[in-house]
């Protein structure tokens, strides 16, 4: 057991990663010979594409092709080292990050969540450690090209989701009802990585972090189809620089900073909502989602930003997507809808709508060729701003492989 | 003209009893066996039990067994008729599906092997394993078939 804690420290403080393969390779040596349970590995890789055919830019798809935006390596590791108990994680190396404002490509192998899994039966589960924050259907398996059949969900969508992970618990009920079953699950914790917003740096703002997570997912899954909703809530802190902390002092009654060279507060209260349906069956494919993020308390960050409207930092921001298409044997054309509405929100205000049409291809049992053309229109300004409009053309080609 | 017209019937239904022979030769040939641990001390099992533990919704047997599902590689045709009938998916169904169980460290996918021998001596030896085989003509230590309810 210490070796796992080991483990689980080691993802905490992104000690390196090697470190992190060694212990997983060990609890694997581990497992297999006081269990007879092996080690298992399986890897995943998408390769694409992309180029803008109207010069403009198109999220993050720029004019010159690009074979970075989309591509990503991942190997997921589990080590079943007891009958209820396993270690799982995920290394994965990508080429940028899914915000616009943070699009560096770095290529290094990250350890994306790792987590140690206990199955009391085949009802409750646990999960504790880092864990894909479950805020949509294909959150959980998002980097998993070959798990879903359009290319991605659009960045201006998936942007409703204000964080990828956490670290924390979750426990899991699944009750039968018929030849469905209904899950429950409900998650508490902390996201220690800096959260980059979209609508870029508030000066003397930064490394805003979600701490107090709290929230869970009820869905319902039958043959081929998946019901879910989401309600989560999160604190939003940020650590003010010296150069605003004057005027917080002077502002705020009782705020003493002593000897810190930086205040970190509660400048909002997060409430995220998302609904989803999925069905897969009789050739007929439709992935839907609808999403809400809304900043309950944005009365302190007011203090730091005049930029704000109505004193609140995100008041809501809110948007979905919708799917469909139709099996042909091992070809599948589909359509793709989205649209955000940020109109509502603190600093940026804007509204996405995307069309895209895209062919997924089986090549193999393990390989899924993709491609897909977008459009995206943009009604983009801020503040009391004269809104621009804009339209920008792209496509993005690749395969995903499971391996 | 009767006798023409007894013939072609005999004709025809001796056709259509070669159809049936053919057809019913066919499905046997592609008939599933459930083996599983012996030490499981279990003697059948029902289909709606069998789908469970094939979509990893039933993970223990009785209390702190894990199951360990196996069967020949997805392509065999006693597998896709498995999958077709008890599991009431297609092979890309069932491939799609646990690749998502997989990949959100929600289960293992049954393992698979290329014959029935290798998927023998695996249940023969693993503690909680069960698996689909072609043939009820095996006699190994560890295993023990089940009857399907």
């Amino acid at each position: 057991m210490r070796e796992i804690f080991f483990m689980f420290k080691i993802c905490k403080f992104g000690v390196r990663i090697n470190l992190l393969l060694m212990g997983f390779l060990f609890v694997g040596g581990i497992a297999e010979s006081r269990a007879n349970k092996k080690l298992h590995w399986n890897g995943f890789a998408s390769f694409y594409g992309s180029d803008s055919l109207s010069g403009a830019k198109l999220e993050g798809i720029e004019s010159d092709p690009n074979f970075t935006n989309f591509t990503k390596v991942g190997l997921n590791l589990r080590s079943d080292f007891a009958d209820n108990f396993a270690a799982i994680g995920q290394l994965l190396m990508d080429g940028g990050d899914k915000s616009e404002t943070d699009r560096s490509v770095d290529w290094k192998v990250k350890a994306d969540w790792l987590f140690l899994l206990y199955e009391a039966n085949d009802s409750f589960s646990l999960r504790l450690g880092r864990q894909l924050f479950p805020a949509g259907i294909t959150a959980e398996y998002q980097d998993v090209g070959a798990a879903y059949p359009f290319i991605g969900i659009p960045i201006h969508v998936a942007q409703l989701v204000p964080l990828k992970a956490f670290n924390g618990i979750s426990a899991d009920y699944k009750i039968p009802i018929g030849s469905q079953v209904l899950s429950i699950r409900a998650l508490a914790g902390n996201e220690d990585k800096d959260i980059v917003f979209t609508s870029g740096a508030i000066t003397g703002v930064n490394t805003n972090k979600i701490r107090n997570i709290f929230g869970g997912t009820l869905s319902l899954e039958g043959d081929g189809y998946l019901l879910r909703g989401e309600m989560i809530r999160a604190d939003l802190t940020s650590k003010i620089d010296p150069g605003v902390i004057a005027s917080v002092e002077t502002i705020v009654s009782g705020v003493s900073l002593g000897a810190k060279s930086y205040i970190e507060m509660e400048v909002d209260r997060l409430m995220h909502y998302s609904l989803g349906f999925k069905w897969d069956k009789y050739d007929f494919v439709l992935y839907t989602e609808y999403m809400i993020i809304d900043g309950q308390n944005g009365t302190n960050m007011a203090i730091v930003s005049s930029n704000l409207i109505q004193g609140k930092f995100l008041d809501k921001a809110k948007g979905g997507y919708l799917v469909t298409g139709y099996r042909c044997g091992d070809i599948l054309p589909y359509y793709m809808y989205s649209k955000s509405d940020w109109s509502k929100s603190g600093l940026v205000s804007d509204v996405h709508v995307q069309h895209a049409l895209g062919i997924n291809y089986q090549i193999d049992t393990d390989a899924i060729g993709k491609i897909e053309y977008r459009e995206g229109m943009s009604e983009v300004g801020a503040g009391f701003a004269t809104k621009v409009n804009s339209k920008a053309r792209a496509w993005v080609a690749g395969v995903d492989i499971v391996f | 003209m009767t006798k023409n017209r007894c013939f072609l019937s005999k004709f025809a239904l001796l056709a259509l009893l070669m159809i049936i022979t053919s057809l019913s030769s066919a499905f046997a040939a592609n008939a599933y066996y459930v083996v599983v641990n012996k030490k499981m001390g279990i003697s059948k099992i029902s289909k709606g039990d069998l789908k469970e533990l094939y979509l990893g919704k039933k993970k223990f047997w009785g209390k702190n067994i894990r199951v360990n599902v196996s069967f020949v590689n997805h392509n065999s045709p006693v597998t896709k008729r498995f999958i077709d009938e008890v599991v009431n998916k297609t092979p890309d169904q069932f491939q799609r599906y646990w690749r998502r169980k997989l990949f959100t460290g929600s289960g293992l996918p049954p393992k698979k092997f290329s014959s029935d021998d290798d998927l023998l001596k695996y249940v023969g030896k693993t503690i909680g394993a069960i698996g689909i085989i072609s043939s009820d003509k095996y006699h190994k230590n560890g295993i023990r078939y089940l009857t399907i309810l």
